[in-house]
């Protein structure tokens, strides 16, 4: 987007704010974040009339995105966590039609804090243990929150006796069916695998965040501010947020510390007892297995934006170049040891 | 001799990500850039050896194929296992070498279900051993370290 199609967009979106709070404010200055591919992220600074300086997110869909998912899905896990030991930050508005400002959106607070990359081995440092004991806790909070919270009716789950376990699965296969550009027989023995071995149906189902992983939080120090990125959120089994946060591809310098946090059996330990739920190590493994599969069709559908031309944003080649040759690696590791 | 297009990309990248990139005053606007260098860094790695991996890839997969014939009971897949193994590309272009490649891949796939179904532990280990090297044709996660700031 060039720099005067942005002030353009700081501008009609200060009209929108200046219009929602009747309150009069001035435009500082808007900054696009980089990174995000299912949403165009935007810092916006405002003034208001006392020249006190008001910091907004202004997340607006993008005509092709990477995870094609729907703003209300976020701003409902947002809505359900205010004020809780889920650090979120505070909702504004939203906008589910290109009406107002031309895409859907949502307007919340700016929180402090930065957020790492997920590459990035020494992002947490020093803080790793103090962070890596919180990244944890709060996940198991996430499994514990009552999903009969009016917040989560429009939450996509499974139905009646559907298993949460095979909803997702046949979800993301048929993502991986319908964005491939190519045969990846790795892949499509790790499906034929998981198909194979289901693992145990949960005994209760949760909320499931979907993406609650490093690099999608933000640190001040050693506090977690804000925990972002809920537009793959759901109802589930509350092992597929644990597994993929634990997958080797967060912390693929150091495997033994996910998340590049704190060691694997401690972060287990804290999300068991927290969460109150005793882990099958089976049924983790076949989500952590289904973990590489989920990934990969999200690296694939990145490949496919990009290729059609639809988003040539790098952040898709990049996704479907990085990201989707460490997954397969993942497979290829874990099924070459269970044949030997 | 002209300079190659492994060169060229190479300084590309090394020209977008030192020269143009502190020009911009946009940290989104660096960030992308700085994507692209990479991007670009590493396809300049990949492309002197596809075309020899594909190649040597199709190879080894329609080698292991003709092994493996006396496993198959299914006709149509064994006429395909033969047809794919055997046929001539009519040139060496990256191209033509990975539309053969995915031929083979798709057969791949249905042959090693097959040999999964029969338990042949002996020729699945095969055909992992298979799997490993055409990933590690394509294996770009160590340049993960050189692209970390540039994403």
């Amino acid at each position: 987007m060039a720099l005067n199609e942005e002030v353009g967009l700081g501008l009609e979106f200060l009209n929108y704010y200046s219009d929602l709070t009747k309150k009069k404010f001035t435009l500082k200055e808007i900054n696009r974040v980089f990174g995000g591919a299912s949403k165009e992220t935007y810092k916006v600074k405002l003034f208001d009339a006392n020249k006190e300086e008001v910091n907004l997110i202004y997340r607006r869909s993008q005509k092709s995105s990477l995870i094609e998912t729907d703003q209300l899905t976020e701003y409902s896990a947002y809505l359900a966590f205010q004020d809780s030991s889920v650090p979120v930050p505070r909702t504004i508005a939203i906008e589910e039609t290109s009406d107002k400002l031309g895409a859907p959106f949502i307007i919340m607070e700016e929180l402090k804090g930065l957020a790492a990359s997920p590459f990035d081995s020494s992002a947490y440092s020093p803080f790793e243990e103090a962070i890596g004991k919180k990244f944890w806790k709060i996940l198991a909070e996430i499994t514990l929150k009552d999903i009969s919270d009016p917040a989560f009716t429009n939450l996509d789950g499974p139905k009646d006796n559907e298993k949460p376990w095979k909803r997702e699965l046949d979800h993301w296969v048929k993502v991986i069916n319908s964005d491939s550009i190519g045969v990846e027989p790795i892949l499509e023995a790790a499906i034929r695998h998981l198909y194979k071995k289901p693992p145990q149906d949960s005994s209760r189902k949760c909320l499931v965040h979907g993406d609650y992983r490093n690099g999608n939080f933000l640190t001040e120090g050693e506090d977690i501010t804000g925990i972002l990125d809920w537009e793959m959120a759901h109802i589930g089994d509350p092992l597929e947020d644990l597994a993929w946060a634990l997958s080797p591809i967060w912390s693929w310098e150091d495997h033994s510390k996910p998340a590049y946090l704190i060691d694997r059996e401690e972060a287990l330990r804290i999300w068991s007892r927290s969460s109150q739920i005793e882990i099958d190590k089976e049924d983790l493994s076949w989500w952590e297995l289904f973990s590489c599969v989920k990934g990969l069709a999200i690296w694939i559908s990145a490949g496919h934006e990009f290729t059609s031309g639809d988003n040539t944003d790098p952040i898709n080649l990049f996704s479907a170049w990085i990201p989707g040759d460490i997954h397969t690696e993942i497979i290829l590791n874990t099924l070459e040891k269970e044949l030997n | 001799m002209k300079p190659d297009i492994n060169t060229a990309l190479v300084f590309s990248a090394q020209e977008i990500t030192s020269r143009f990139l502190p020009l911009l005053k946009e940290e989104y606007d660096q960030s992308r850039l700085g994507s692209w260098g990479g991007l670009m860094l590493i396809a300049s790695l990949q492309l002197d050896s596809a075309a020899d991996n594909l190649y040597k890839e199709n190879q080894q997969i329609s080698l292991w194929f003709q092994s493996k014939l006396d496993l198959v009971d299914d006709k149509i897949l064994k006429k395909r296992m033969i047809d794919v193994s055997s046929m001539e590309v009519e040139d060496i272009k990256i191209s033509t070498l990975d539309k053969h490649n995915q031929s083979l891949r798709a057969v791949f796939v249905e042959v090693q279900e097959i040999l999964e179904g029969l338990g042949n532990i002996t020729a699945l280990k095969e055909s992992w051993v298979i799997l490993r090297e055409m990933h590690g044709h394509r294996k770009i996660s160590p340049l993960l370290s050189v692209l970390q700031n540039k994403t």
